[in-house]
């Protein structure tokens, strides 16, 4: 058990967009209101997770 | 007074281009955009709602969660009722399609064809409305897109829309590339559907850019219209006496494809062609005589059911499995889920493609979908997939962490308040992790973290060189 589990929580305050702070690539749309609402409903594709599968496809060519 | 309006069919990142002198004329805002729901309950987004309605020029309203065109009475009509007030737009439209079935009403995940029949045109009428009722101000409805075979018991689909516009009583939403898509995917030519209809009744039209897939073409507003589609919008504007604006379509995660100056392009192409319209729609002149068969309740409930991936199980549901375009809509329902949650749950999902693979992340947001049926917000579709998550005795270090301070994140978003989780590691050392495509390394402390949601002016992405800029400032 590390130290801090046993002496107790580390408090922290964090925005729900810290992601984007860390985030090097703009694999999906970065406004909360994609996260939200009824994106699903139109009549075409959604490439949100191809999105986030070329953010990853990216990172392993840089890794390598 | 809206009037040979420029239009655009409101995304987040695209807020430079409406601020921008002769470019956007009118906004079009999908309220179910701004739209959560969660115990049950549907609630509108306030702060991001309200930071939209500060936009400066006037705005349309375009339903999309609670289509008019089948049995299933539109719900939520109260509150899409407020969003109209508070806008105080000039009309409002929504789809001729149908994305609830059966009794009680199920969610189909994405809009389907109505059933072009009489039965289909009363059913479609009626809800229609109801719609109509509800709002104070004149409504249209949206001609759709269709991607099964054209079936010998149905209306043509430019009639149907014709008898079901003059049934209700209500204006058209002219959409140039549905009837571009339908074209090419083997249904009515888009002569023939313009002949029609009525086009007096039209009062807005959309166009839009897809691309191909399996054998079709995509209604996928991932783009630039077809330049051919262009000619199309020109020939048939001198035709629309009462049409008041022209509006391009274009996905949010699409856009940083087509650039902000790609979109700006073709909003300053729409106003070349208003200022120079030309040409006549030709006509042809056709006979449809009544038809029956299955009724629309029996057509909703094979489609529908079809598209959410069950079995089929009546003969209707038998025959139309035969049709490729079936597996086609199970497809783009499955994609819209995928992106639903990944949009949703980003920390969870990019963990999932880091640790898993992606092939193996989509099985397992496939196994999701079988085990549950679709929902129409991101909130509680991510919320769903958060809970099936947690039996799946994944074992992954940190995902739990990734998945709570996702749903915290989501909840202080909708609610504009702070929520307070408890997790096994920092969060933005989670953050930094995922964020440079790595696991978090280390042993797990306890954190107590106080998610708070973000600014009400959200900075938007930069989309210079079609590429978004990661380093924008507040985002």
């Amino acid at each position: 058990m590390s130290d801090s589990m046993k002496s107790g929580p580390v408090y922290v305050s964090v925005p729900s967009q810290v992601f984007h702070n860390f985030d090097k690539m703009h694999s999906v749309t970065k406004e909360v209101l994609g996260r939200l609402g009824c994106p699903g409903c139109h009549s075409g594709f959604d490439i949100r997770f191809q999105q986030e599968v070329e953010f990853h496809a990216t990172v392993e060519g840089k890794l390598r | 007074m809206i009037d040979r309006a420029v239009g655009l069919v409101y995304m987040p990142g695209l807020e430079p281009l409406i601020g921008a002198p002769d470019l956007v004329d009118v906004v079009e805002i999908e309220p179910e955009m701004f739209w959560y729901e969660r115990d049950g309950e549907v609630a509108l987004y306030q702060r991001a709602w309200e930071r939209v309605a500060r936009l400066p020029v006037p705005k349309l309203v375009h339903g999309v969660g609670y289509a008019v065109g089948g049995t299933v009475c539109p719900a939520q009509l109260s509150l899409l009722r407020r969003c109209v007030d508070e806008l105080g737009v000039a009309w409002a439209s929504h789809h001729l399609a149908f994305n609830w079935f059966g009794e009680p009403a199920r969610f189909s995940g994405f809009l389907l064809p109505p059933r072009q029949t009489d039965d289909g045109v009363r059913a479609a009428a009626s809800s229609i409305r109801a719609f109509a009722a509800a709002m104070p101000c004149p409504v249209a409805i949206e001609t759709g897109v269709n991607y099964l075979r054209p079936r010998a018991d149905e209306l043509l689909d430019g009639e149907f829309v014709a008898r079901v516009c003059r049934a209700a009583d209500c204006g058209l939403l002219l959409d140039l590339h549905n009837l571009w898509a339908n074209q090419q995917n083997g249904r009515d030519s888009i002569d023939a559907y313009l002949a029609a209809l009525p086009l007096d009744r039209v009062i807005e039209v959309h166009i839009a850019g897809g691309f191909a897939l399996d054998g079709y073409w995509l209604d996928a507003h991932s783009g630039p219209p077809p330049d051919a589609l262009f000619d199309v919008l020109a020939d048939v504007l001198p035709c629309l006496p009462a049409v008041r604006a022209v509006c391009f379509e274009v996905l949010a995660p699409f856009v940083p494809r087509v650039g902000i100056d790609g979109v700006g392009a073709v909003l300053e192409r729409i106003r070349r062609v208003w200022s120079r319209p030309r040409g006549r729609v030709s006509t042809v002149t056709r006979t449809c005589t009544p038809v029956t068969g299955p009724s629309a309740e029996a057509w909703e409930h094979a489609l529908g059911s079809l598209a959410i991936g069950e079995p089929p199980s009546t003969p209707l549901a038998r025959a139309l499995a035969t049709d490729p375009a079936v597996g086609l809509l199970a497809k783009l329902v499955m994609q819209g889920r995928a992106g639903m949650v990944t949009g949703a749950l980003r920390l969870t999902v990019r963990l999932l493609v880091i640790a898993l693979g992606p092939d193996a992340t989509f099985a397992l947001l496939e196994r999701f979908c079988r085990a549950s049926p679709p929902r129409p917000f991101a909130s509680a579709e991510s919320e769903a997939f958060a809970a099936w998550l947690a039996g799946q005795e994944l074992a992954l270090p940190y995902l739990a962490d990734a998945l709570a301070f996702d749903l915290a994140s989501g909840r202080a978003e909708s609610t504009g308040e702070p929520v307070e989780v408890t997790l096994s590691i920092d969060p933005r050392v989670l953050c930094e992790a995922l964020g440079r495509g790595e696991l978090p390394q280390g042993d797990p402390i306890r954190v107590v973290a106080t998610v708070t949601p973000g600014p009400t002016e959200l900075a938007a992405p930069d989309f210079r060189d079609g590429v978004a800029d990661s380093n924008a400032p507040g985002v």
